[in-house]
């Protein structure tokens, strides 16, 4: 009898032993899954904090002469970010507007400038003469998104002051113009080249202008969003006359084009 | 006298146990083979739930750049050429961990309490991390300055949104 019991409790052990395992690798299998899925939530949360974490800002922008955008970019952020692809649509108004895209895959880490966007082989097309909108996109999808225009077609702040206001017999005039991007659409201003002229009023009686020299600086390449630059000429100017009052008026006028000039005015002192 | 009852017990305690181990047997048997086949097929939905689940999540699609296009021009304004215009272009970036199938694109403008919502059934979008993707439709923007919804959606269900408004 004993002998029969041990056969049943070894067969009955057989069968919890099967039970056990079964239970156990289920539970272990169970855990192991749950585990992955931890994981995976982890993974995906810090994707999404890596991402919040990117930080980058324009940091300057030229159309150079070989026509081809030349884009600087600072990474402010933490984490080195991979550039993928430059986006550009032109936006000029009356040029059939087209859109394209540059791969440009490169890295820039913390703290450090990414230079030469926009200087690929094929990547052509552009002029100082248009508008463009560009989008600079990451590999985690973040995008900086700006535009890049010719001061022709945008109406900006402009001002004009000549020194000294009032002549009275010869002297040294210098005209200052000073031009602010105050576009709203993080526009960045490429090749500011003013000019400027210089106009007795109402008549030249008495009234002789020298050679305007300038502008000092000639051009300046790229004004982003915020800045103002500042152009600088001078000049002479003889009133030969000291009947003219202050009737008499020199104009000089500054100005990227016709949307964007300002004038000052010289008084003649009697 | 003692000998034969001894052995007319023994056989009846024979074919007793006989018949207990094997019910047990069939018994436990059963029992471990339904338990088997049960967590099994558990283990099963388990891991196809988790694994979907897990894939779902790990599924991040970003809507890089939506342009519209009004034909001609150099270049070519429009992903595709020969479609009619007014068209819409939405690229597509994988920047997931895993693959994705995009299979449904709904456009949604909403105007002065009208909607204005167009679906459109994809196939054969698939895309692998890091790969992307420009769909390109024909589509009239309701009007400008009216923004327009873009909705896609995956394979395993995943919904990603973005908006664009027309110059």
């Amino acid at each position: 009898m004993r002998n029969r019991r041990g056969l049943s409790s070894v067969v009955g052990m057989v069968f919890a032993i099967i039970a056990i395992v079964t239970s156990v690798s289920y539970v272990t299998y169970s855990l192991s899954t749950l585990d992955q899925y931890n994981q995976s939530t982890l993974a995906r949360n810090q994707q999404s904090i890596d991402a919040g974490k990117e930080g980058f800002q324009l940091y300057s922008m030229q159309i150079p002469a070989n026509g081809k955008f030349n884009i600087t970019i600072a990474n402010t952020g933490s984490l080195p970010i991979n550039i993928t692809r430059m986006w550009v649509q032109n936006t000029t108004t009356g040029v059939t507007d087209w859109t394209n895209f540059y791969t440009i895959n490169k890295m820039v880490g913390p703290g450090s400038l990414l230079t030469n966007i926009g200087q690929c082989s094929f990547c052509t097309g552009a002029k100082t003469t248009q508008t463009y909108n560009i989008k600079l996109v990451t590999g985690r999808g973040n995008a900086l998104q700006f535009s890049v225009g010719s001061a022709n077609v945008i109406p900006l702040f402009v001002q004009s002051e000549v020194f000294p206001t009032t002549l009275r017999s010869k002297y040294n005039v210098t005209l200052i113009y000073m031009v602010t991007n105050n576009v709203t659409s993080n526009n960045a201003l490429v090749n500011l080249a003013p000019t400027a002229t210089c106009v007795p009023h109402p008549g030249t009686a008495g009234i002789s202008l020298g050679t305007l020299y300038g502008p000092f600086p000639s051009q300046i390449p790229s004004l982003a969003p915020g800045e103002t630059a500042t152009f600088k000429w001078i000049t002479k100017i003889t009133n030969s006359t000291p009947s003219n009052d202050t009737q008499y008026s020199v104009r000089c006028t500054a100005q990227l084009n016709a949307l964007n000039a300002a004038f000052d005015t010289v008084w003649m002192a009697p | 006298m003692n000998l034969i009852s001894r052995r007319r017990l023994g056989l009846s305690t024979i074919v007793t146990t006989a018949l207990m181990l094997g019910a047990v047997t069939i018994l436990g048997a059963t029992m471990v083979m339904w338990s088997n086949s049960s967590l099994t097929s558990r283990e099963v939905v388990l891991g196809t739930a988790a694994s979907n689940r897990i894939n779902t999540f790990n599924e991040f699609l970003s809507i890089e750049n939506v342009w519209r296009c009004d034909g001609g021009g150099s270049p070519e304004p429009c992903h595709y050429t020969g479609i009619t215009y007014p068209a819409i272009n939405v690229t597509l970036t994988n920047i997931g961990s895993v693959g994705l199938n995009v299979t449904q694109i709904t456009l949604n403008a909403t105007h002065q309490n009208t909607i204005t919502m167009k679906t459109f059934s994809i196939r054969n979008i698939q895309l692998i991390p890091g790969q992307y993707y420009t769909w390109a439709q024909s589509y009239s923007f309701v009007q400008h300055k009216v923004p327009v919804t873009i909705t896609v959606t995956t394979g395993r269900g995943s919904i990603f949104t973005n908006q664009v408004t027309p110059p």
